[in-house]
């Protein structure tokens, strides 16, 4: 395994056009790289990284994106959708904003901009313990800067699309997305990773939300990486009084995907809605971890996760959702349900519910099983044949996170990844 | 000039290594209704399971041969979609609940995949909804119902009703029901019944699968067959059947 030093090529490649960043910025990166330094890199020894091993990334020598962008329209058109706020990046980097414009009270730059004209403060980066979003903490470069004012309801997706091209080949991403809802403000952000290529990159990203009272923010995450990617991100979100915060992750791309996402709600009656989706094939590691504190009382979260495996692809869902003793009336509900096809796959799941308050209903549920050959036998007895019902029964395995989705758009996420999967 | 279109000749079946069906021989006209009557564990079922390729029962011989296109085909040899491609359907005793799958959309795909064999043009979803909501006011069955996931959460009648649905857009030529008059209420086993009735032609044919007479008041069967020990003891005409009402199937022969 490769050491710490190993990577300083692209680190100091990373530090180096940080210089003229704000003094309190570069005190940041310089904390995190003393303890990411300081720090061995995850095993499968680490309760955290148990399913999951880091090791063979560890192994590659990640470079810089370097040269100009070639991206063209056409290489993410498919992804956009009538009416959004697109935000472009190639290989990390924003090159264009297109789409409807923004309402007053709405503020959208790239994180690079929101550095320069000082809109991004301190407080609104916090340091990672994460040893690949350590690095993030690092190496950031660009991401989106998104502030929406009191009141202010943005009533269509802001679509961020990251899009990796051969030229990332080889090379290490980091990009960090922050946004501030606040009171009664709502916010839908489609968060897009798209590769297309199939060489072998690391792409690590964070994204902070902050939720103000009353406060609304929907988030779709789409990963689709190319076949060769490393994927590590992580979704953390602040949830103040009443607010409402929902997050549909599909993951789908990449040959190794990880997504932590971290929520804590922070005061009273705040709603989380967890949605992931996970289609394995191939030797794909797709790994979805969450955790949900709850930190006041009549909170509520729904956590659905479904996930369908085949070939020889792993999946896992790690999820704890944590009630303190202050956090009376909590309503807290986690399912997971996966399908395995053939005899190679495999899911790991860790659910996990830590109840230390009294007047709560919380519970959780966890199944993993083949397509039960009744239900084959069924719908065989009808005339479809194996292949077509197996379509339906995955289908029907994951439907329900199809119903009612916050963002509407993100249903041609669902329906395309779906059908791509199952052809 | 009788045409037939189920031909069993010599049936022995077994599952987990218990025979169930004995030397069993029937023969099932176009245009004709068949009651097959018996009580509980005399191989009913595994009759209908074996017809529609359930692999759990096991065929140690006889032949079944199924006559349609001109064709008369090795049903046995089949597998179970190329039987219902072909023209059969059943109707399940306990019909398999499937979340997340409407009813609709399973229903499209059968009513499609036949229509591909048969040659014919697949409907799209608004002329199959049509087509779904015009059978379904055949049955009094709602409109919202034929939305919701494939029998998942359904009552036991309304899992029968939906089984007869299916039976009523798929048209198939032979329809073997098993049982689908238990667990409704008299007046649902009116309407089933009577809609069962409504989908007779000359062209298809009914295997009526059942405990009761009760059904049989409002679908006349030209033949009734009493099974006992997976064997037919005795046939006759829908005379048969009231006699076992009052004497039960110990003295039916």
């Amino acid at each position: 395994m490769k050491t710490a030093t190993d990577h300083a090529s692209f680190i100091a490649l990373a530090l180096a056009r940080t210089q003229n960043e704000p003094l309190w910025l570069q005190n940041f990166r310089r904390s995190a790289h003393r303890r990411w330094q300081a720090m061995s890199p995850p095993t499968l020894r680490s309760e955290a990284y148990r399913y999951t091993n880091i090791k063979p990334l560890l192994a590659e020598e990640w470079g810089a994106v370097s040269g100009k962008s070639k991206l063209a329209q056409a290489d993410y058109a498919a992804l956009r959708g009538e009416g959004e706020y697109c935000c472009v990046f190639a290989d990390g980097e924003l090159v264009s904003t297109q789409g409807a414009s923004l309402p007053q009270g709405v503020q959208c730059l790239s994180l690079r901009q929101a550095i320069r004209s000082g809109a991004l403060a301190e407080r609104q980066l916090q340091a990672s313990e994460d040893y690949l979003q350590l690095l993030n903490d690092i190496c950031f470069y660009d991401g989106i800067y998104v502030q929406v004012d009191t009141g202010v309801k943005l009533e269509f997706p802001l679509h961020l699309i990251f899009v990796n091209s051969k030229r990332a080949a080889h090379s290490a991403l980091f990009s960090r997305n922050v946004i501030d809802v606040a009171s009664d403000a709502k916010l839908q952000v489609i968060e897009s990773h798209y590769g297309i290529t199939t060489d072998s990159y690391l792409s690590v990203t964070r994204t902070v939300i902050n939720i103000g009272v009353r406060g609304e923010c929907a988030v779709a995450k789409f990963q689709h990486e190319g076949r060769g990617a490393y994927h590590f991100s992580a979704i953390e979100g602040q949830q103040q009084q009443a607010s409402r915060f929902s997050l549909l992750n599909i993951s789908y791309g990449g040959q190794l995907a990880r997504l932590d996402s971290n929520i804590e709600q922070l005061a009273k009656g705040a709603h989380c809605d967890f949605r992931t989706l996970y289609l394995g094939k191939g030797q794909q590691v797709l790994d979805n971890c969450s955790q949900i504190k709850h930190l006041d009382v009549e909170g509520t979260t729904q956590q659905r996760v479904r996930g369908i495996v085949r070939d020889r692809a792993r999946g896992i869902f790690a999820g704890n959702i944590s009630v303190p003793r202050q956090a009376q009336r909590t309503n807290a509900e986690q399912l997971t349900k996966n399908l395995l096809f053939g005899k190679e796959c495999a899911v790991y799941i860790k659910p996990q519910l830590q109840i230390e308050a009294d007047d709560v209903q919380c519970s959780h549920g966890a199944t993993s099983s083949r397509i039960a050959n009744a239900d084959l036998y069924y719908l065989a007895t009808r005339g479809i044949d194996p292949n077509t019902a197996a379509q339906l029964l995955c289908r029907a395995h994951v439907e329900e996170l199809a119903q009612d989705l916050p963002i509407a758009s993100a249903q041609r996420f669902f329906n395309t990844v779906l059908a791509d999967f199952l052809s | 000039m009788p045409q037939p279109l189920l031909k069993i000749t010599d049936l022995q079946a077994r599952v987990d290594g218990h025979t169930v069906l004995r030397d069993l021989s029937l023969t099932v006209n176009k245009g004709e209704v068949h009651a097959i009557m018996g009580p509980n564990g005399s191989g009913k079922s595994t009759l209908a399971g074996v017809l529609a390729g359930n692999s759990a029962y096991e065929v140690v011989k006889g032949q079944v041969a199924y006559h349609t296109a001109g064709k008369t085909l090795d049903l046995l040899a089949l597998d179970v979609d190329a039987r219902a491609l072909a023209g059969m359907f059943l109707a399940f005793q306990y019909p398999t609940e499937i979340a997340g799958l409407s009813n609709a959309v399973f229903l499209r795909s059968a009513y499609n995949a036949i229509c591909s064999e048969q040659g014919r043009v697949p409907l799209d979803t608004l002329d199959f909804d049509d087509l779904l909501q015009e059978k379904a006011r055949l049955l009094q069955m709602d409109k919202g119902f034929i939305y919701r996931p494939l029998n998942a959460g359904f009552s036991g009648g309304e899992k029968k009703r939906n089984e007869i649905l299916q039976m009523a857009v798929l048209a198939p030529q032979l329809a073997i029901l098993d049982e689908i008059d238990s667990g409704l209420d008299i007046d649902a086993v009116q309407i089933v019944a009577k809609t069962i009735d409504s989908l007779r032609t000359e062209h298809n044919a009914i295997v009526l699968i059942t405990h009761y007479h009760r059904i049989l008041n409002f679908i006349t069967p030209q033949h009734v067959h009493i099974l006992q020990q997976g064997r037919i003891v005795a046939s006759g005409g829908s005379d048969l059947a009231r006699r076992i009402e009052d004497t039960g199937y110990e003295n039916s022969h």
